[in-house]
Order: structure tokens, then C-alpha cells, then sequence
């Protein structure tokens, strides 16, 4: 009896071609479809918003309008008066960001080997997790000072404690019989490491990074309500002052466009890195 | 009939008195293998036979390393499995190819652990990538091919550094029955042409006696050995070929009446 070894269609016949092309034409119009409907919901939002204030159901002082709004970020960016803020701002979360992250990563991968370091800093973590470690902002101002150091102290606080736990649950989540198998082959701890736990929880660090991104910008723009001399947060609390509602606006549809921004760059990192994963979700 | 298991001369594979009891988490302990001794000859083809769970893997996993017996000994050509650990290749049941690398990273990585130089374990890797009928797959992802085809991953990666020990797992379990069988010939194949020590556990009493030498029948938990089977089967052999050869009928038979009962005592156990 002869037996074949089963392969994988390497090449397309014509059949298969036309199916291919009928399928992607049906993924683009979907694709198509969806951006359609997006942008119809935004601009019905938007429109509404406007139309509130303009028919005077609502005053603007209150809700601003998106006219204004766009009008204030089109001036603060023109002028250039927003740069050196919001350049303070991104150096104040993506420190942090980084810091936290190799802090967390580092804690969490010696306290996922090791029974003992874990057994003991489990107390202290239990006791800052359930803390919410925002309200220490008020501390670092007093510690630290009104400058860019107290705002990247707030972020590491609040970015280590995910990346931290998100390490350790991936750690601990790694398939046993991976490791016996590199175990078998001859393969010491270092091995286990290189080639099982770390390129593993790589996923897990990720996943917190994206959470991450938007904690470290609030920490940030937090610590500068508490006390600075700079940053989009301080020139919210300035406008805050002044009853400025439209500038309070502004700056906040910056700071959710810098949000966006940064996810997308982790995002286009995570798929890059994790290519071996049948398809990135969502 | 020439009794391998006479001859003095050093064992592949010797089991003296083994006994490991785990305790549970109620503080319970239970006895995995009670008392088991056996050898294996260099180049023979052992299957180990018994009822799921009764202590298989246990066996195995003293072998690689993995576990210390609680009493007596194993050792793998006179040294302890710890000192004989690059001479080990372990075949698991389940999927053990690493998904994060690819194809021809994941058959090297028994080589990289031995610090091979990269040419030569390029070369090893594609050799029997070609041998498994994976050529072509050097780049491919786990994700991207199938079932079987991972499972030659599998068996390509700890044929690659050329134990001269092969321990498996119920290796072709969690396969469908036609790729099972294609896996089988695939492994007679390999095996008829470079005659490693295999020790082979299975619950498929087909599957062992279509492969192996010799067949041991393990009792229900805690594991003794109940019974040892020659298997009188002509090589070079064909998994399916075999499964007709005239003999092949009684064996089964007698094995199957020395198994039978296990099986039901074990499942008793586990209702338990």
C-alpha cells in the first residue's frame, strides 16, 4: 500500500483565484461599510452638539460647541502655545510608561520563578494594589516637587502594579508540559527561560502595556492638576480658573488623540512582535 | 527465541525496585509504580502497556529526569537520568512544538541547548525536516499546518539531536486514526533504520504490539509490571501489515485477557 504524505496546497489553481478574489472583494466592501457607519455616528453625535447650543437648549459656557472646540485647537497649535505643554506631558507618561514597564516586568518575572520573593512581597503588593494609587499624587508634589519628576514617579506607581501582575499571571500560566519538554531535551532553567517563559509572556506584557498607555497619560495629567508649572494638565486647571470650557475641551480631545496615537504605535509593535500568533484579535 | 533480557551486558534502560508515592493535597499519599523493575536492551522497542492514569508517565518522566523515584533505581546506560540527560529524547502526548517559533527554529532547539555550531544545526534540521516530509514547512509557523504535521515537528525536533534513548508519551494519542497510523509506519521507518532504544507507552494495545519487541502489562494504580509479551512479529514491519500477520490474533488475545481486568479495577479507582 503506498502511503502519501499529506501536504498543504502551495500554489492556487484558477478556481481558487477567482474564489480569492471574490472573497477579498467582499472583505473590502465590508470594510467600507464599516468606516461608513463610524463616521455616520460620530458626525450625528457631533451635529447634535452643536445643534443643542445653537437652537440655545443649552448654553455654551457649559458644553462649549465642536466649532469652538476645533477653532481652540486649531489656535493653541498655530500659535504654538500647546507644544512645550504637551511635549512636557508625553516626556512626564512615556518615562513613566517605560520605567514602570521593565520595573514590572523585572519584579514579576523574579517573583514568578522564585516561591520565596513572591511569598514575600505578597503582602506589600496586595496592600498598594488595593490602594488607589492616584491619591498618592499629592505626596510625590510634596517629595518630588511642581516639576516633570513628581508626574513620572505618579506613572511608574501606577503602570509597575499592571505590568507587574499581568508578568507574574503570565508566568504562572505557562504551559507545564512546554517546560518538561525543554527540561527532557537537556535544557537548564536558562533555557526554560529563553525559550519558553519569556517569548510567552511577552503576550501578557503587552496586553498590560495597552492598559498602560492610558493610565500613564492620566497619571501624568493628574499630577499636573496637583501641582506644576507646565503641561496639558496645568493649562486645564488654567482654563479651569477662567471658566475656559472650550479650552477644557480641547485639551481634552488632545489628550484622547495622543491616547489613540500611542495605542496604535503599541499596537503595530505588539503585531510585529507576536507574528507567530494566527491572527492579532480585534 | 533470543532473550535480550538474559544477556549481562550493560542495559539501555534499567528500572531496579522503583517506587514513587506523591502526596496529594488532603495529605493522602498515593503510590504511582509499586516496586517495578524491568530492563531494556540497547535498540529494542519497548511499549508499555496498562490502564490510564495507573502510572505510565510516571515511568517515564523518572526516565527523562523529571521525577525522582521515591525508592530503588533508574539509570539509562549505568548513569542516573539526571547525568544522562543529553541522552534522553522525550516524546510528550501533548503538543509541545513551541508556537512563537517557527518550523525549522523549533526542530533546532535540542541543538541550540547542545551549543551545536548554527551551520551544522541548520543542516541537521533540514536533514530531517526532509526525512519527516517537512521540507518546504522551514519557515512556517506551528499555526499553520496541521495536527500531524506538528506532531513530525515534534518528532523531528528530538530525533535532531540524536538521543540514543527514546521515550514516548501515547506520542500519536491525540491524533485521527489514519494520520495515527501514517505516524506509526513514520516512526517503524526511522526506527528500522537507526534501531534507538525505545521505550513506548500507549493504552492502544494494537498500536503496541504492531511497534514494539516486547510488551509490558502494567496493573492498575499503584503500577507493578503484571506480565512481559515478546512480540513475534517479522521486521522490517508495517503498522498496518502487522495488525494481519497471523500472530498478531493470539497475542492480542492473551495480552487483552491480562489487561482486561486491569482496566476495570483502575476505573474503579478512579470512581472512587
Amino acid at each position: 500500500m503506498s502511503v502519501t504524505t499529506p501536504t498543504l496546497p502551495l500554489e492556487h489553481s484558477a478556481d481558487d483565484a477567482s474564489l480569492l478574489r471574490q472573497v477579498r472583494a467582499e472583505r473590502r466592501r465590508e470594510s467600507v461599510r464599516r468606516l461608513v457607519d463610524r463616521v455616520v455616528l460620530v458626525s450625528v453625535l457631533l451635529g447634535a452638539w452643536e445643534l443643542v447650543v445653537r437652537v440655545g437648549w443649552v448654553h455654551t459656557f457649559f458644553v462649549s460647541q465642536p466649532t469652538r472646540v476645533i477653532g481652540d485647537l486649531y489656535a493653541v497649535f498655530a500659535t504654538g502655545y500647546v507644544l512645550p505643554h504637551l511635549g512636557i506631558t508625553l516626556l512626564e507618561a512615556l518615562s513613566g510608561l517605560v520605567i514602570g514597564t521593565l520595573g514590572g516586568m523585572a519584579v514579576g518575572f523574579g517573583a514568578a520563578i522564585s516561591v520565596r520573593l513572591s511569598d514575600a512581597l505578597q503582602p506589600i503588593l496586595v496592600a498598594f494594589n488595593s490602594m488607589p494609587r492616584i491619591a498618592i499624587a499629592p505626596l510625590f508634589i510634596i517629595w518630588l516637587g511642581f516639576g516633570p519628576e513628581s508626574k513620572i514617579a505618579l506613572a511608574v506607581m501606577v503602570v509597575f502594579f499592571v505590568v507587574f501582575f499581568n508578568t507574574f499571571a503570565g508566568v504562572r500560566s505557562v504551559d507545564p508540559v512546554l517546560v518538561n519538554s525543554i527540561k527532557a531535551m537537556g535544557g537548564s532553567h536558562l533555557d526554560v527561560l529563553r525559550m519558553v517563559i519569556v517569548p510567552f509572556t511577552v503576550v501578557w506584557v503587552f496586553a498590560a502595556l495597552k492598559t498602560g498607555i492610558s493610565m500613564a497619560l492620566i497619571s501624568a495629567v493628574v499630577g499636573e492638576f496637583v501641582g506644576a508649572t507646565a503641561g496639558v494638565g496645568w493649562i486645564m486647571v488654567q482654563a479651569n480658573g477662567v471658566l475656559n470650557t472650550t479650552r477644557l475641551f480641547s485639551m481634552m480631545t488632545l489628550l484622547a488623540i495622543v491616547g489613540a496615537l500611542l495605542f496604535s504605535a503599541v499596537r503595530w509593535l505588539e503585531d510585529r512582535t507576536l507574528r507567530w500568533r494566527p491572527s492579532a484579535q480585534l | 527465541m533470543a532473550q535480550a533480557l538474559d544477556t549481562p551486558q550493560a542495559a539501555a534502560v534499567a528500572f531496579h525496585g522503583v517506587t514513587k508515592s506523591f502526596v496529594t493535597r488532603d495529605d493522602a499519599v498515593v503510590s504511582a509504580l509499586q516496586d517495578v523493575s524491568f530492563d531494556v536492551a540497547p535498540g529494542e522497542f519497548v511499549a508499555i502497556v496498562g490502564p490510564s492514569g495507573c502510572g505510565k508517565s510516571t515511568t517515564l518522566n523518572i526516565l527523562a529526569g523529571l521525577l525522582q523515584p521515591t525508592r530503588g533505581s533508574a539509570t539509562i546506560r549505568g548513569r542516573s537520568p539526571a547525568e544522562a540527560r543529553f541522552d534522553v529524547g522525550y516524546v510528550f502526548q501533548q503538543d509541545t512544538v513551541l508556537p512563537w517559533k517557527r518550523v525549522r527554529e523549533n526542530v533546532e532547539l535540542g541543538l541550540v541547548i547542545r551549543k551545536v555550531a548554527p551551520l551544522r544545526r541548520r543542516e541537521r534540521a533540514a536533514h530531517l525536516l526532509e526525512m519527516m516530509g517537512l521540507a518546504g514547512f522551514e519557515d512556517a509557523y506551528p499555526h499553520e499546518l496541521s495536527g500531524g504535521m506538528r506532531k513530525r515537528v515534534g518528532l523531528a525536533t528530538t530525533l535532531a539531536y540524536n538521543p540514543s534513548i527514546l521515550l514516548m508519551d501515547e506520542p500519536f494519542g491525540s491524533l485521527d486514526a489514519q494520520t495515527r497510523v501514517l505516524m506509526q509506519d513514520e516512526l517503524l521507518r526511522v526506527w528500522e533504520a537507526e534501531r534507538r532504544t525505545v521505550l513506548f507507552v500507549t493504552h492502544d494495545l494494537p498500536e503496541a504490539i504492531s511497534l514494539a519487541d516486547r510488551v509490558i502489562v502494567m496493573t492498575a494504580r499503584p503500577a507493578r509490571i503484571k506480565m512481559q509479551y515478546r512480540v513475534d512479529l517479522p521486521r522490517p514491519r508495517s503498522a498496518v501489515d502487522a495488525r494481519f500477520h497471523p500472530n498478531f490474533e493470539a497475542l492480542h488475545m492473551r495480552i487483552w485477557s491480562d489487561l482486561r481486568p486491569e482496566l476495570s479495577v483502575q476505573a474503579k479507582l478512579d470512581d472512587a
